[in-house]
């Protein structure tokens, strides 16, 4: 690997460890204009010169050692703290639309770079001249271009700051760094990037202006940089090849890159970028960005960026090889996606050929394409285990009944969520715009339509399915002990799930123990599974959410969700105590997994991937004794035997039980300590006690 | 089909041979090497595992045993071994696991069915299966069966052996082992004996005589502190290496306590007790030196 800049690296990570990010001050002086604005007209016009307000007071911040500069953090003081609070409760929270999804996406980098934020509104303005008495339109697109502006008009403010910082700086070496920051500012997002620093600078900047939402200021904003070793490529290897730029600068800045994801988004959440897989004419992505975009996890070892490197037949070993060195020194990412399976679950859902290649994993594990998504991932989550459990109040005469009748519930409950989605678009639709983000995300420039108006090209809505492997051994158990072995009754069960077993301990084991379990490659239980994701698969075919190209598209992963349920259902026939964390996404849950990871990568591609398009995760976990050097190229091997087998996505752990427990012991000295947990990473010492001995009960793969 | 004695089939076995493997485990074995960290495979009949602190007291094992061999002492679960043949009827109704059977009988199609399922991983990662134990040479019979239908179903075999076997069985079974894991524990025979049970002639004379016969060959080594952790017993490994040139590798396999406790649930004393592992830095260097004088890698 090549050389790169450890000294700054490593100053600039570990100040990354906990930045106190928080962009209030953005939100306070949009809100305070946007009530001052009564007098205006239109929504649109309004909100252009609240967002200009707004990003016209954030501070520049550049901290010693930063290369790629673009952050908000610290605490507004006292006085504006107060003044937040009082502006919030009369003009932000009237407005709030915490419903639906949003963010967990990549825009289109390319057109930024390749034109950049003045390239775009010269293109708005052309259109302009096609609209006059289109009033929604010409107000779209004259909002669109205040916003670039602004944006253009805040690097500039970054400019300046450097350029003083500069004046200011005793340090021969960084008053040149910035001035080259200073001038990458004035240049870019405003204009075509003209080498790969500005190429990184400007898509970073123009990241960090969409993570100001103020229609969302309430959540934080979750955008993924994309396929960066696509669309910085060019400008890498044009510096390259004319001597502008070395491989230890370029690596040190896509290090740069990573850790400021970091600072842009808190911790708990996800965000990152995809690599590798292969590109819009079918050729393979495997380039010095590509093995330097994984790196930077391991560079960094931070939580973010979440990396997934997507796999497909005929790549280079190396790259594989080299996630598999990075996990075995104790990283949660990359995950590795199955680049073949997911552009063939796209095409089937109506992505064209040349974009069914070109997506991103939103944040976890949820699949949306790049550039045209409008996308509502993980909307929402479902109880698997509690559709079961609202059966059980009666008995049932046969397993085929019961299975009829959950069925049906959960065509139900689909219904309903899918309504309640829709019902939330329309809302948005009415109640909120996002122009700046419009700017990047096709067709709405070409239509005149925001966003959230559906101006986007995909527009669909991606529930997820939690608690399938407890709902599955759930089922086994009753199918095994009540209607085969008869050594259950449905009476006698649902005393026992009343009393959380207590009373009912040896049954409860047996239950655990004595009857197959999901995950072991065992075909009977298994197939439950299958059935479970065909059902769903089918059901969701049937919905058709408002806007264009809109489809309904199921997930299995969870997020924190196996958790945030757990805790909320009660005891389950597959043995599991009330309140305790359910499965965490397609695989066995914690702890039932016997026959190691073959057998479980096995059950998990008994059943279709490829429609599961909202996102499959396979967590493995295992303990550092397994991952030896030696050992690495065989963990290589289960993946690929995975990828072949038509899996999804498997997200890989490696840690000792021993660290963790030092962990918890001593929390402050393992403040950076990352795990992989349904879907995304997060430090262990952050984690809930429960989630903490979630994890610690996952199974690790001792051999 | 005859039938052969088993203690697990172990899948994902990453540190058996090369590959992702599946490992047999036959029960029994001539040896009884006093830091077995598999003391539930050195004897040939079954077994019971007890885990009293897993227990929890529901009495079913009291009520399955035809001989009465457990009770309940206040809440203290108390198994009474000495009249114990392992029928294994308590531990067939144990909810919780206290109470384990070690030992089964197997034919050869049902653990090749069983291997084959990992057919995949073994392709894409050179892996196979692999007879271990205990001494898969003490059901030669069985061993040579299995082996012969691994081949046959295209699987690459791996056999680990100490080597106290005829060698005419090793003879018989050498066409269808692709490579030998052989221990090698102690040099001098008195101490083989002490430590072991048995001397180390016959173990010795097999290992020239596989590596004659073009066998190929990783030397496994155990390396137990106190016992073996010291110069003399690596210069005989590289003298050993040096006269067995079927020998491709060393694996030094560093003495791990796990054995103790099993042995315990057993209802046996460990003859070899200590906890520690032989020191990390002093083993690197010894690995180091070792490969030097040889030539070929040497692996932790």
């Amino acid at each position: 690997m090549f050389a790169y800049d450890i000294q700054r690296i490593e100053k600039l990570r570990s100040a990354a460890v906990e930045p106190a990010i928080c962009y209030d001050a953005f939100y306070l002086a949009f809100f305070e204009r946007w009530g001052q604005n009564v007098a205006i007209e239109t929504v649109w016009a309004r909100y252009a010169d609240a967002y200009a307000c707004g990003l016209d007071a954030v501070e520049p911040v550049i901290d010693e050692g930063e290369l790629i500069v673009g952050k908000s953090i610290g605490k507004l003081p006292d006085a504006a703290a107060e003044r937040w609070e009082t502006v919030r409760r009369q003009q932000a929270d009237p407005l709030d639309v915490r419903f639906g999804q949003d963010s967990h996406m990549a825009i289109d980098y390319e057109l930024l770079l390749n034109e950049g934020t003045e390239g775009v509104v010269s293109r708005i303005e052309q259109k302009l001249k096609g609209c006059a008495g289109d009033e929604a339109k010409t107000d779209f697109y004259k909002t669109c271009i205040a916003c670039l502006k602004a944006a253009a008009a805040f690097s500039d403010r970054y400019a300046d700051h450097a350029e003083k910082l500069a004046r200011a700086a005793e340090d021969e070496k960084r008053r040149s760094e910035l001035k080259r920051i200073a001038e990458a500012c004035r240049r870019v997002p405003r204009y075509p990037a003209g080498s790969f620093y500005e190429a990184v600078q400007s898509v970073h900047f123009i990241t960090f202006c969409l993570s100001m939402n103020p229609y969302r200021y309430f959540g934080m904003q979750q955008f993924q940089l994309g396929r960066p070793d696509r669309y910085l490529y060019p400008f890498y290897r044009a510096d390259r090849d004319a001597g502008r730029l070395s491989d230890r600068d370029a690596r040190t800045l896509m290090d740069c890159l990573a850790i400021q994801i970091n600072n842009r988004v808190p911790h708990g959440l996800s965000s990152g970028y995809m690599l590798g897989g292969r590109d819009k004419d079918g050729r393979i992505v495997a380039n010095e960005l590509t093995r330097m975009g994984m790196q930077a996890v391991d560079d960094i070892r931070l939580v973010y960026p979440s990396v997934g490197l997507c796999w497909t037949e005929g790549m280079p070993g190396e790259l594989l090889e080299q996630a598999c060195a990075i996990l075995s020194h104790g990283r949660s990412h990359p995950a590795v996606f199955n680049d073949d399976v997911i552009s063939a679950g796209l095409k089937a859902y109506g992505v064209p050929e040349k974009d069914a290649r070109d997506y991103i994993h939103s944040t976890c594990v949820e699949i949306t394409p790049i550039a045209a998504s409008n996308v509502w991932v993980a909307s929402p989550y479902t109880n698997m285990l509690q559709l079961l459990l609202d059966l059980l109040d009666r008995d049932w005469p046969s397993f085929d009944s019961l299975i009829q009748a959950l069925f049906g519930h959960l065509d139900e409950s689909i219904r309903r969520n899918f309504e309640t989605q829709n019902r939330y678009r329309a809302l948005r639709a009415e109640r909120t715009i996002n122009p700046l983000l419009s700017c990047f995300v096709n067709d709405c420039l070409e239509q005149g339509v925001d966003i959230e108006q559906g101006g986007a090209r995909f527009n669909w809505i991606m529930p997820s399915f939690v608690g399938m492997a407890n709902l599955v051994d759930s089922l086994e158990v009753i199918r095994t002990l009540i209607f085969e072995k008869r050594l259950l009754t449905f009476e006698s069960l649902r005393e026992m799930l009343k009393s959380d077993f207590d009373g009912f301990e040896a049954m409860r084991l047996k239950m655990l123990n004595a009857v197959d379990k999901y995950g072991n490659d065992i075909d009977r239980v298994d197939s439950l599974f299958g059935m479970m994701v065909d059902h769903i698969v089918a059901q969701c075919r049937q919905y058709t959410p408002v806007f264009e190209n809109a489809r309904l598209i199921p997930s299995v992963f969870c997020w924190v969700m196996h958790e945030y349920f757990g805790r909320r259902t009660g005891a389950s026939p597959d043995g599991r105590r009330a309140g305790f964390p359910l499965g965490d996404g397609s695989g066995p849950c914690q702890g039932r997994e016997k026959n190691g990871p073959t057998a479980s990568i096995l059950s998990c591609t008994k059943w279709q991937h490829k429609e599961l398009i909202g996102g499959v995760a396979l967590n493995m976990k295992f303990s550092k004794s397994t991952f030896t050097a030696d050992s690495c190229a065989k963990v290589a091997a289960l993946i690929e035997t995975y990828m072949r087998r038509g899996g999804f996505e498997i997200q890989i752990n490696v840690v000792d039980r021993e660290t963790l427990l030092k962990a918890q012991a001593e929390p402050e000295n393992y403040r950076d300590l990352v795990v992989r947990i349904g879907g995304y990473s997060d430090y262990f010492v952050k984690l809930s006690p429960e989630m903490q001995a979630e994890v610690l009960l996952r199974t690790a793969h001792e051999a | 089909m005859m039938k052969g004695r088993i203690f697990n089939i172990q899948r994902f076995c990453v540190h058996d041979g090369p590959g992702i493997r599946t490992t047999v485990f036959f029960k029994d074995c001539p040896l009884s090497c006093a830091w077995c960290h598999n003391p539930e495979s050195q004897r040939a009949r079954a077994e019971i595992f007890f885990s009293p602190e897993k227990c929890i007291g529901c009495g079913a094992c009291v009520t399955a045993c035809p001989k009465h061999l457990h009770a309940f002492s206040d809440t203290r679960h108390v198994y009474e071994r000495a009249e114990c043949d392992a029928c294994g009827a308590c531990a067939g109704v144990c909810p919780a696991g206290a109470l384990e059977k070690c030992g089964r009988e197997a034919e050869a199609g049902e653990i090749l069915a069983q291997a084959l399922r990992d057919a995949d991983f073994y392709r894409s990662s050179g892996g196979g299966i692999t007879l271990s134990g205990g001494e898969p040479m003490a059901q030669s019979e069985f061993a040579l069966e299995l082996a012969r239908g691994a081949k046959a179903a295209g699987l690459h075999v791996c056999l680990e052996t100490c080597g106290a076997c005829p060698r005419a069985e090793l003879e018989r079974i050498l066409p269808y082992v692709d490579l030998f894991l052989y221990d090698f524990k102690l040099a001098d025979g008195e101490a083989h004996r002490c430590y072991t049970g048995s001397d180390n002639a016959l173990i010795l004379e097999n290992l020239a005589f596989l590596s004659r016969a073009g066998a190929n060959m990783i030397l496994r080594c155990p390396i137990i502190p106190g016992v073996n952790f010291t110069d003399e017993h690596f210069e005989a490994i590289a003298r050993t290496v040096r006269e067995n040139p079927g020998i491709l590798k060393v694996d030094l396999e560093p003495y791990h306590p796990l054995g103790i406790d099993k042995a315990r649930r057993l209802g046996r004393a460990a003859p070899y007790d200590k906890q520690d592992p032989p020191e990390k830095g002093r083993l690197r260097e010894y690995a180091k030196r070792l490969e030097q004088a040889t030539g070929i890698p040497v692996s932790l």
